[in-house]
């Protein structure tokens, strides 16, 4: 049987949404989605997949790469092997496949973003994307991939009918590594992946002086203020406001950028927004390479002038 | 304790790249740097043998010849010894192959505790370190943020998880991937570069660990490369015009309102 097996990720009860991008990966690649999961009550949509295996074991102990190895291969016990296995391109998803990749000595992916399927060729990307690799598996064995959050969840279709249920033993004690517990990170209730229109601000406003006139702005648009790193590093903007490599990959509806010239840790970091318009005066500043409007012009003047324009 | 760490050379991240007319192979600015994630993991090995007595730092890396200027950075902030598996004419994308060879030094060389880079800035697989830890069957946690000696089998650690972190305690031998903030790498004192630009390090052939010729190559590799290609060409920047900021600001008011529709 040609199938797709997804493993989940969860975590205190939550169904991560970037585990519809794995989902989009099976639709694109027109396999059978199965979905492992731990069991326990997830929000999630049973329609989008054909079977669900629900795993006995408590969630904590799922993303540990020994448990999962061996469930994968009592899956594939029963099942026969994936066509392809799917994981999340996140610090836990990384770790689990390559695990599985080693243990099982599988062809492995790491980061795809695009699929043609067609020729069944994977991209992904080189060097913070400066350059895309084409890849396909050479050798007649199932692959394991990880897939960029965001790349493949518009694939996902409703196949219209629930899917069936199966359950699979939890594996017995694994002494070697043991899970003590999980550290929220501090919540302060702003999730700049989460906002629509962010209004991302660079060293080229000035000091941090600056910055409240900026918030009065964000609020008159309704946007999230976001920053760049050396306005993190400044302390001008708290760290869970930085987008970046070092910070978080954003992909908001408007990304305007002020006074942000645009390393490219910065552009990876917000490149895929759908529309990024970008003010600085340098009119060579790299941010105008990426951005699909620009202003050349001082941030702080426009600035101001936007608050009149929007009081009054 | 023997502390081995793994390495790997890479273009800095302003190095120029550029795919060569075969579409199949990237030519790279000659502008390499030790991988980030990698100085972490000797930095934390250096911090490692200070907590435990009689500790040992062996610092390896699988690459061309040129690699050894990243093992002598290494050496230069520390290390004791360094290593130099050399991957000319076997230079595959392929990290089953990569993850082989280390495993088998890891076994020749021995060890109780592994350290390496979360991932290599270059190919950002982040696979290498997972994959040698099952190659030896020892346990292994991903993207650590703290590293601390419970007693001298056991380490208990903090790993970077979506949204928090996880506190995990792993017996030895174990592998430990590094990710950025358990630590600040420091600068290499120039005696520590004197003495690593005197270093000898031996250079070993991957065929003497034990894996057969047919087992490095391109050939047997699992993963075959098609293309690189560069990204897609992004349209031209459209640059509001105005003379005077009041007017480019109104334009933008408009184009929010209008086209981008979050007015």
């Amino acid at each position: 049987m040609s199938y797709a097996l997804i493993i989940s990720e969860v975590r205190r009860g939550v169904f991560e949404e970037r585990n519809l991008d794995s989902i989009g990966m099976a639709h694109l690649a027109g396999k059978d989605a199965f979905l492992l999961i731990p069991e326990g009550n997830y929000n999630l949509n049973n329609s989008i997949v054909n079977k669900i295996i629900k795993a006995k074991l408590e969630e904590s102990l799922f993303l540990n790469p020994l448990i999962i190895t061996e469930l994968i291969s009592k899956i594939i016990g029963t099942l026969g092997a994936p066509e392809i296995v799917i994981f999340t391109h996140s610090s836990s998803g990384i770790e689990l496949a390559s695990y599985l990749a080693g243990k099982m000595s599988l062809p492995i992916i790491t980061d795809v973003s695009g699929y043609d399927r067609n020729e069944q060729i994977f991209f992904k990307s080189y060097y913070s994307d400066k350059v895309f690799g084409q890849f396909k598996k050479a050798k007649e064995s199932p692959l394991v991939i990880t897939v960029r959050s965001g790349s493949f969840k518009d694939h996902v279709t409703e196949k219209g009918k629930n899917a069936e249920e199966i359950t699979v033993d939890g594996p017995s004690g694994i002494e070697e590594r043991s899970f003590v517990e999980y550290v929220e990170e501090e919540k302060t209730g702003v999730d700049i992946t989460k906002a629509e229109f962010l209004l991302s601000l660079g060293r080229g406003i000035g000091n941090k002086d600056e910055i409240p006139k900026f918030e009065e702005l964000a609020n008159l648009m309704k946007a999230t203020i976001s920053g760049s790193r050396p306005v993190i590093d400044k302390q001008w903007l708290p760290k869970e406001r930085q987008v970046g490599t070092s910070g978080k990959t954003v992909k908001p509806k408007v990304y305007l950028a002020m006074g942000i010239s645009g390393a490219f840790q910065h552009i990876a970091g917000m490149k895929d927004s759908e529309c990024i318009i970008a003010v600085n005066k340098d009119p060579e500043a790299p941010i105008f390479q990426y951005a699909h409007y620009g202003i050349v012009a001082d941030a702080n003047k426009i600035r101001d002038k936007l608050k009149d324009l929007l009081q009054g | 304790m023997k502390i081995l760490v793994f390495i790997k050379q890479v273009a800095d991240t302003e190095a120029r790249i550029l795919i060569k007319g075969d579409n199949k192979s990237l030519e790279i600015e000659n502008k390499y740097n030790l991988n980030f994630f990698d100085e972490f993991a000797v930095e934390e090995a250096i911090r490692l043998k200070t907590k435990l007595k009689d500790s040992k730092i062996t610092v390896c890396t699988y690459g061309g010849k040129k690699a050894i200027e990243a093992l002598r950075t290494a050496i230069a902030m520390g290390a004791d010894q360094a290593f130099l598996i050399d991957n000319t004419d076997l230079d595959t994308e392929d990290p089953l192959i990569t993850a082989r060879i280390l495993s088998e030094f890891a076994k020749k060389e021995g060890f109780d505790i592994i350290l390496c880079g979360r991932q290599a800035i270059d190919d950002e697989n982040g696979a290498i370190g997972a994959m040698v830890a099952e190659f030896l069957n020892i346990p292994h946690v991903s993207a650590i943020l703290k590293l601390d000696v419970k007693d001298d089998k056991h380490m208990i650690v903090e790993s970077d998880a979506e949204g928090g972190k996880g506190t995990i305690e792993v017996e030895l031998p174990a592998l430990f991937t590094t990710q950025k903030g358990i630590n600040e790498p420091r600068v290499p004192l120039i005696t520590g570069v004197m003495k690593a630009m005197k270093a000898n390090i031996p250079v070993i052939d991957p065929t003497t660990l034990g894996l057969k010729k047919e087992e490095l190559i391109k050939d047997t590799s699992k993963i075959e490369v098609l293309f690189y290609e560069t990204p897609k060409a992004r349209p031209p920047v459209k640059i509001i015009d105005g003379e005077t900021p009041q007017e480019k600001a109104k334009k933008l008011v408009k184009l929010l309102k209008e086209e981008a529709k979050v007015l």
